[in-house]
């Protein structure tokens, strides 16, 4: 699968919010809620927290899930196996959501 | 609060002058600055339908994927300078002057929005609500269903630009005056897209909407203006003037401590709201027009008393 975004789909990532949110989980403190990418959908507003995040700016139309998520494993230092239902179980939202489709 | 704060506005509103404007130079170095920040929405009021460099700052900013918004009043010449295909997400027709005059026609109305329709344009209806105005929504929502328009805005009330309309700017009572209105103005606006700015007129308007999505004021996070000299503020209705988008990047003017403040200020119980069981679904209303009109420890001067 080659996750792609839907192009009506308006986002941005927030970077100076997702370096508060990587400072704060160094501190120990709970981020899941945090938003790291702003996105508008049909003008409502939605936030994805840092997984979410991470996967969605890779929802470009030609990277392979598994190449998703090996490099958020190496990001994070953390093994594929564990990554990958996570992953998964998010496109699935998403391609749901109609926001991100397989190229 | 509900969303968490932005590294830079989500939606601004910019005001042009065509008297003594910014050059198309400086125009450009704004929009320039607003696509490197990311922003998703503008909207261009005051004279920029008329500016000399309208044109080339709306093609600027849709080809950094900002989404543009063109408010045009309602005059002969609002048609015939639009050039017909600009790259426009939406076009508002304001419709305030004309309603302003005593007998005003629909057919003023109607006709405006076919001339822009046979341009190509398909505007919806812009009216600011000041005092005096509320009398003639059931006329505005009566032509909106006429024409057949997407859609109906009430915008806030721009102090920034207008200092002069705060005198004009809606109480609670006027509020309680049209609410005998407000049911002839649903009738007729069931298949319209309503935006309305101001939270106590929404009520009034749309009373079986709830305000679930509503997660604050947005001014200096969410939202942002830009006056006819480039200046940056909080929002249009709110008086402080944050820094010249000519000297420094929007990320650096939100980055500043003037900008900082007006979120912590935002994020504080105001005094006047205390005991109010309507806080979290009302957050104290539009931040800016309270303290504009009074202070930081303000209520919305549209909401009559606490919950
Ligand atoms: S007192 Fe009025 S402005 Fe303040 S939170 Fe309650 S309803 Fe909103």
């Amino acid at each position: 699968m080659k996750p792609k975004r839907n192009p009506d789909v308006i986002w941005r990532h927030e970077q100076r919010r997702e370096q508060q949110l990587l400072e704060a989980a160094e501190r120990g403190e709970d981020i899941s809620e945090g938003g790291t990418v702003i996105l508008v959908v049909n003008g409502t507003m939605h936030q994805l927290n840092l997984l979410g995040g991470e996967i969605w700016r890779r929802c470009d139309g030609e990277t392979e899930l598994a190449a998703i998520v090996q490099e958020i494993g190496a990001e994070y230092e953390v093994a594929a196996e564990e990554l990958e239902q996570d992953v998964r179980e998010f496109l699935v939202d998403l391609q749901q959501r109609g926001w991100v489709t397989d190229a | 609060m509900g969303l968490d704060l932005f590294d830079a506005p989500l939606r601004i509103t910019w005001t042009l002058k065509d008297a003594a404007p910014l050059s198309e130079s400086e125009l450009g170095r704004i929009a320039e600055s607003l696509v490197e920040g990311g922003i998703f929405f503008v909207t261009l009021g005051g004279d920029a339908w008329r500016h000399p460099g309208l044109e080339t700052l709306i093609r600027q900013l849709d080809g950094g994927s900002v989404q543009v918004t063109l408010v045009v009043p309602l005059c002969r010449a609002g048609f015939s300078v639009l050039n017909p295909d600009l790259p426009l997400t939406r076009l508002l027709l304001d419709i305030g002057a004309v309603v302003d005059e005593e007998g005003w026609q629909n057919a003023e109305v109607v006709d405006a929005v076919k001339n822009f329709r046979k341009l190509g344009y398909y505007p919806e209806l812009q009216l600011l609500p000041i005092r005096g105005r509320l009398e003639q929504l059931p006329r505005l929502f009566q032509v909106a269903g006429e024409v057949g328009v997407a859609g109906v805005k009430l915008p806030n009330f721009p102090l920034v630009d207008r200092p002069d309309l705060a005198s004009r700017v809606l109480e609670a009572d006027d509020l309680e005056s049209f609410r005998p209105l407000a049911p002839t103005c649903r009738r007729s606006s069931t298949d319209l897209k309503l935006e309305v700015h101001d939270l106590f007129l929404w009520e009034l308007l749309c009373p079986e909407a709830p305000r679930e999505h509503y997660s604050g004021c947005q001014a200096g996070n969410g939202l942002a203006h830009i006056s006819a000299e480039g200046d940056l503020y909080p929002c249009s209705s709110w008086q402080l003037r944050i820094g010249s988008l000519l000297e420094q990047p929007l990320a650096d003017l939100w980055q500043s401590q003037a900008r900082t403040a007006v979120c912590s200020e935002i994020g504080t119980t105001p005094r006047d709201c205390r005991d109010c069981h309507a806080y979290e679904i009302c957050f104290g209303g539009c931040r800016g027009l309270a303290r504009c009109l009074g202070t930081s420890e303000s209520r919305d001067p549209l909401c009559k008393e606490p919950r």
